[in-house]
């Protein structure tokens, strides 16, 4: 690269109290780029957030905007702009005097100031809004407006703190696809705080994965969805079902049942190893029906759960051990609950993962259980999570 | 509207004559020539034009305007920045400071705080006893709790912190995000805490007797002691501290329902 890279974070460190928010943070991103910082609550994401946009002093590292060390500048003089959970609109204010806000400061005339805000409404799908009241809008015009006025300041860096988190999923989603688009076509770079791992992998160029104040792994949201870094990502993005075992003889072996997969030549004989296999690269048949895959369990059928296209059997392996398997809408009804059934896979699906490696943050890594991080993505009591974060 | 029993209509003309017809008293004395019979006889502006022409009158009237303001530009010094520092504080040590700000003050008996005030202001530096500034100190204390009462209500509900942040991130420095964002959405609530001081102080007597003196008669105290002299001036300074109680109460209600307006 040969300019220096709009956004630079080098060694950061935070700690509130005794918990250490962010330890040790390198990132950096570039021009045009819009990147996710994707993890559960707390694990530093939002702190590092505050750092870059000047409301927290790191206790080490730098932040580096256009290449200049901006540590020691106060939020108002940072070229940034924000967007924040609950929307921070000025109630005082109209739509169009929220949005003129920043142009006001910096002493343009309000005749260009006006047509500019015009402008902005239009970017945000607003038009002829500006002389509303905030309470009269809805939370998703709130945001809309949130965000034309963070682009009023045309900011080197947009920051975005969890800005669909308070609103409605099908809100959530058209207007994730908006931010998007007006990334896009203005040519800005972002950098977005979710911990949603859906939004985070719909939305961006690349997604950071975080962990109790550490990254886990950067890459496109391709990369992580199929071939995760660690256990925590794995069990953190997507739907992952884990199998714990050994390699032995170039073999990996989950309980007494040996399994073939392609990565196992690159694990030594009596390594601890986890396969993770996705819910889709799996397939589910009636006990007696063939299935010509290198690897068959065999279950009994649990729950089906109907998602639209796509329907997900749960299946019970020995020892109640539950696995989650995608399968067509159409094949429905298929498994009855209580009925034997085969479960298979090839030996090149999935990743083989070395296992081991507690990790500080997780619980949700080590998991038997197929990991949902869905979990962690309804709207509730996000506010109250991100704001513990934060203090 | 649901249909109200006789029961309930008689309860609220009571309740409205419990409240209004000891108000409406001296205001009908107070502009009436003669009230020897059921019914007062005659109109006149006499007693009002008496109160500013003797000069124990119109002097006190122009001390309980000056101790007013005073108490309530004071309050507003005071109570505004207590409560911008009390809204950023959290957890337990924000609740044990509200407590203390809005209802210390208010359990204390007012002979207390008269004595309390004697006490503390009779001797230099502080020789304040008996003068203006004495009771401009003790309207001041008694305004406070309603005041940082109001003050920390239009503070609860903004978001400083988040807003203050967002003004930061749009470029504003911190006399700006007080100017254009803070000040302009907490003011409705702290002129209503205003003129509450401003009602409080015009119309306060016990403290105000144990602590003025001669040099610094309150409308009040004028007040009682015409009550002994000329009951026609009693009832026009009544009559007059029941519209400016009104003006202020109009006042508070107008800017409540501003508020609740923005805010829908």
């Amino acid at each position: 690269m040969t300019a220096a890279p709009v956004l630079a974070i080098e060694g950061l460190e935070k700690r509130f109290g005794a918990v250490l928010a962010v330890a040790g943070v390198d990132l950096a991103v570039a021009e045009g780029e819009f990147v996710s910082l994707l993890g559960p609550s707390g694990c530093g994401k939002t702190t590092i957030l505050r750092c870059i946009a000047g409301f927290e002093q790191p206790d080490r590292g730098h932040v580096r905007l256009a290449g200049a060390v901006v540590d020691r500048l106060p939020p108002e003089r940072r070229d940034i702009g924000m967007v924040f959970q609950s929307y921070a609109l000025f109630p005082n204010m109209t739509v169009a005097g929220n949005i003129a806000f920043p142009m006001m400061l910096r002493g343009m005339p309000p005749a260009e100031r006006a047509r500019r805000v015009e402008a902005l409404l239009e970017v945000v799908q607003l038009p002829g809004y500006g002389e509303r009241r905030i309470s009269e809008l809805s939370g998703g015009q709130r945001q809309r407006v949130a965000l034309a006025r963070a682009l009023a300041k045309e900011p080197r860096l947009l920051l975005l703190d969890e800005p669909l988190s308070a609103l409605d999923a099908k809100i959530r989603e058209e207007l994730r696809v908006e931010i998007r688009h007006i990334q896009k076509e203005l040519g800005i770079t972002a950098l977005y705080v979710t911990h949603d791992q859906e939004e985070a992998l719909a939305i961006s160029d690349r997604v950071v994965v975080m962990n109790a104040g550490r990254i886990e792994q950067v890459g496109s949201p391709i990369e992580i969805y199929r071939r995760p870094a660690t256990l925590f990502v794995a069990g953190f993005v997507g739907t992952m079902n884990f199998f714990e075992g050994l390699v032995l003889e170039g073999r990996f072996r989950w309980r007494e049942h040996p399994l073939v997969h392609h990565g196992a030549a690159a694990f030594r004989d009596g390594d601890a190893a986890v396969l993770c296999l996705r819910p889709e690269e799996m397939r589910a048949a009636p006990a007696g029906e063939d299935l010509d895959l290198a690897n068959r369990l065999e279950g009994v059928a649990g729950p089906t759960t109907f998602l639209g296209s796509v329907a997900r059997l749960r299946v019970l392996l020995a020892g109640d051990r539950p696995v989650d398997i995608d399968m067509p809408a159409t094949e429905v009804g298929r498994f009855p609950m209580g009925e034997a059934v085969t479960i298979g896979f090839s030996a090149e699906a999935g990743l083989l993962l070395p296992a081991g490696r507690e990790d500080a943050g997780g619980g949700a890594v080590a998991r038997l259980a197929p990991a949902h991080s869905g979990e962690a993505t309804s709207g509730r009591g996000t506010t109250e999570e991100a704001r513990r974060e934060a203090s | 509207m649901h249909r109200l029993s006789a029961f309930q209509v008689l309860l609220l003309i009571l309740l409205v004559a419990f409240v209004v017809v000891p108000i409406a008293m001296p205001v009908i004395f107070s502009f009436s020539l003669f009230w020897q019979d059921i019914l007062p006889e005659g109109f006149t502006l006499r007693w009002y034009q008496k109160i500013l022409a003797k000069p124990a009158t119109s002097r006190s009237l122009g001390v309980s305007l000056i101790v007013a303001t005073s108490a309530v530009l004071l309050n507003l010094l005071i109570a505004v920045p207590a409560g911008y520092a009390i809204s950023r504080l959290h957890g337990r040590f924000r609740r044990f400071m509200t407590t203390v700000a809005r209802v210390l003050p208010l359990v204390l008996p007012p002979v207390i705080v008269g004595t309390a005030l004697l006490l503390a202001f009779s001797k230099p530096p502080f020789a304040f006893s008996g003068t203006i500034w004495m009771v401009i100190v003790a309207h001041t204390l008694l305004g406070f709790p309603f005041m940082i009462r109001n003050t920390l209500a239009s503070f609860d509900t903004i978001d400083v912190d988040t807003l203050s942040e967002a003004a930061a991130s749009l470029g504003a420095n911190l006399w700006q995000r007080l100017r254009y964002v803070i000040v302009p959405n907490v003011l409705p609530g702290v002129l209503a805490g205003a003129l509450l001081v401003f009602a409080i102080s015009i119309g306060e007597f016990e403290v105000t007797s144990m602590v003025a003196g001669f040099e610094a008669q309150t409308l009040p105290l004028q007040l009682f002691q015409q009550i002994r002299n000329d009951m026609r001036i009693a009832s026009a300074i009544s009559a007059f501290l029941v519209y400016v109680s009104l003006v202020c109460f109009l006042g508070m209600t107008w800017l409540g329902g501003y508020l609740r307006e923005r805010r829908a």
